[in-house]
């Protein structure tokens, strides 16, 4: 092993602690954001050392692009009085509640619990980290993973593995998103996609590289999906890239959604969950377990599932920062403020 | 240690104490927005051994089994906090509360 | 070591420098104006420089192409983060954002 890397490794995990305390502990809101972002922008650094930068393009685009925008998003809500201001009690100051750590040290109790729950967690640190110095080599899916790469369809192993041999981990989890899309829409929303708060202007230069962004973030989410058949990249890193997309177009003005009708917006919602659905129980019929593609077909079959699944995931995504941000535009802004674009979806 | 160190125990080490505080951050932070942000610091945490693990017989790729869950588990992460976040702001629009705390 | 690595080594290096003279920069800074010219510029020209490092290395016009753009939408990207802060800090309160530490 060579020193520089060592070194480089080293710095890097002490880089992900020491990110990670400052967002646990930073006094604002807003600071704690931003070190949770830059957190997650280390994390893909890590996952890049420990050759996986399939799980680096996620987290990029994922972990720490599409969480940050809604973290951010959120920092607007919590930095204002609430809406329901009739009912609200406390906390009318921006400035006290982004004092986390105000609320709990008014018990006279407090600071002991602190202390013993610092303790209880540096001790399961010792015990976790002896444990983890303790696991042996061995044992991995490697070997069998290689193995039966010739019959996947595809060359690239991690994309094997998520649309061939744990194709349904897969499929529930397009199933998962759209699970919390609908959660968000009933905690948050009730406004149809083509509602919600009239965006700010955006001035003439973001509006500019939005409008040049958006083709080439569609290009490169394209492109992801085909080179997931051999290369890093697949539905979810190209299905993000499609949602940036929306979410810029959505941040600089242009009312993308009202354009589609709510049965398209429905239909690319869903699309990918029922694609994958259709393929699975079409494998039933020669005899197959569900979602195990005839190894002639497997190729085009997962091209086909990838491509359905990232517009569902683009869309999902989309859905998440709208419905998110749509309910509360400005505290003056009644809850459904716009019933005659307030679609039956 | 008598055995040399490899790149990726570094990373086990590092999951194993990003666990820990992101525990203890989920306990001790006050408000909404922090527990969510600890939340996801402790499944950053599980994906990292995961991953670190994965390294371990490297002979042409790393062991492409969980990377593939991590990157579900990544989306599925997300989900949930682009969820919980839906209901700490629901919370606060409706009661004006972002901690568990009673108020007063 | 050949005369790309050699070129390779020199161009990374001087990126560096920049990165950490514009990291510098805004640490060092006083207000939210000076900071994001350092870091901006610093990191635009320190980014590119290691591009060019960067280039000696690959072996097909498609990764230097790839290489390129990766620069061209760091710099796109960056000079409007820079725009839309300072327009922020600027709206918020011109005061501040010119002398923030001023006692």
């Amino acid at each position: 092993m060579n020193p520089l890397e060592h070194a480089l490794d080293t710095l890097l995990c002490l880089l992900l602690l020491v990110l990670a305390w400052k967002a646990l502990r930073a006094e604002h809101l807003y600071q704690s954001a931003i070190f949770f972002i830059a957190f997650g922008l280390g994390m893909a650094l890590a996952w890049v050392r420990l050759a996986a930068p399939d799980v680096a393009l996620a987290e990029a685009a994922i972990g720490a692009g599409l969480l940050g925008v809604l973290l951010l998003d959120s920092l607007r809500v919590f930095s204002r009085p609430p809406n329901g201001s009739g009912k609200a009690r406390q906390n009318t100051d921006p400035g006290d509640a982004e004092t986390a750590t105000a609320t709990t040290s008014r018990h006279p109790g407090a600071r002991a619990t602190r202390l013993l729950a610092t303790a209880a967690a540096a001790g399961l640190a010792a015990v976790l980290v002896t444990a983890i110095v303790r696991i042996g080599d061995g044992g991995g899916l490697t070997e069998e993973a290689a193995g039966q790469l010739e019959g996947s369809g595809v060359e690239h192993p991690v994309t094997a593995v998520l649309l061939n041999f744990r194709g349904y981990d897969t499929w529930l989890e397009v199933g998962v998103l759209f699970l919390a899309m609908l959660g968000i829409y009933c905690a948050g929303g009730w406004v149809g996609l083509t509602g919600g708060r009239e965006p700010d202007s955006p001035g003439p230069l973001l509006s500019w590289l939005i409008r040049g962004l958006t083709p080439l973030l569609i290009l490169t989410a394209a492109y992801l999906l085909w080179l997931g058949k051999e290369a890093p990249g697949g539905a979810f890193q190209a299905g993000v890239l499609i949602g940036a997309a929306g979410i810029l177009l959505r941040l600089a003005g242009y009312p993308l959604t009202a354009h589609l009708s709510p049965g398209m917006v429905k239909l690319g919602l869903t699309l990918g969950f029922g694609t994958f659905l259709v393929f699975g129980i079409a494998a039933l019929i020669p005899g197959g377990a569900f979602l195990e593609y005839p190894e002639y077909w497997a190729g085009e079959i997962i091209l086909l599932v990838e491509t359905a699944a990232a517009i569902s995931i683009g869309f999902t995504v989309f859905a998440f920062f709208a419905y998110l941000s749509s309910r509360d535009g400005s505290p003056s802004e009644e809850h459904n403020s716009k019933p005659s674009t307030t679609n039956s979806d | 240690m008598t055995a040399p160190v490899e790149s990726y125990q570094i990373y086990a080490v590092t999951a194993g104490i990003l666990f820990s505080m992101g525990l203890a951050g989920l306990f001790l932070c006050g408000h909404f927005f922090k527990k969510i942000i600890a939340t996801k610091i402790l499944g950053t945490a599980v994906f990292l051994l995961f991953i670190s693990l994965a390294k371990r017989d490297f002979v042409e790729f790393a062991d492409p089994v969980p990377h593939a869950m991590v990157i579900t588990g990544i989306v599925v992460a997300v989900s949930a906090g682009a969820f919980a976040l839906a209901l700490a702001r629901r919370i606060w629009n409706e009661t004006g509360r972002s901690t568990f705390e009673d108020s007063q | 070591m050949n005369a790309a690595d050699a070129l390779t080594v020199i161009f990374c290096l001087a990126g560096a420098v920049f990165f950490l003279a514009g990291t510098v920069g805004l640490l060092r800074f006083p207000d939210i104006f000076s900071r994001l010219h350092a870091l901006t510029k610093a990191d635009n020209l320190g980014l590119g420089l290691i591009v060019i490092g960067l280039i000696f290395q690959s072996d097909s016009l498609a990764a230097i192409l790839k290489l390129l753009l990766i620069w061209i939408l760091a710099l796109a990207a960056g000079s409007n983060a820079c725009y839309a802060i300072g327009r922020f800090a600027l709206a918020r309160s011109p005061q501040d954002a010119v002398r923030e530490d001023d006692p």
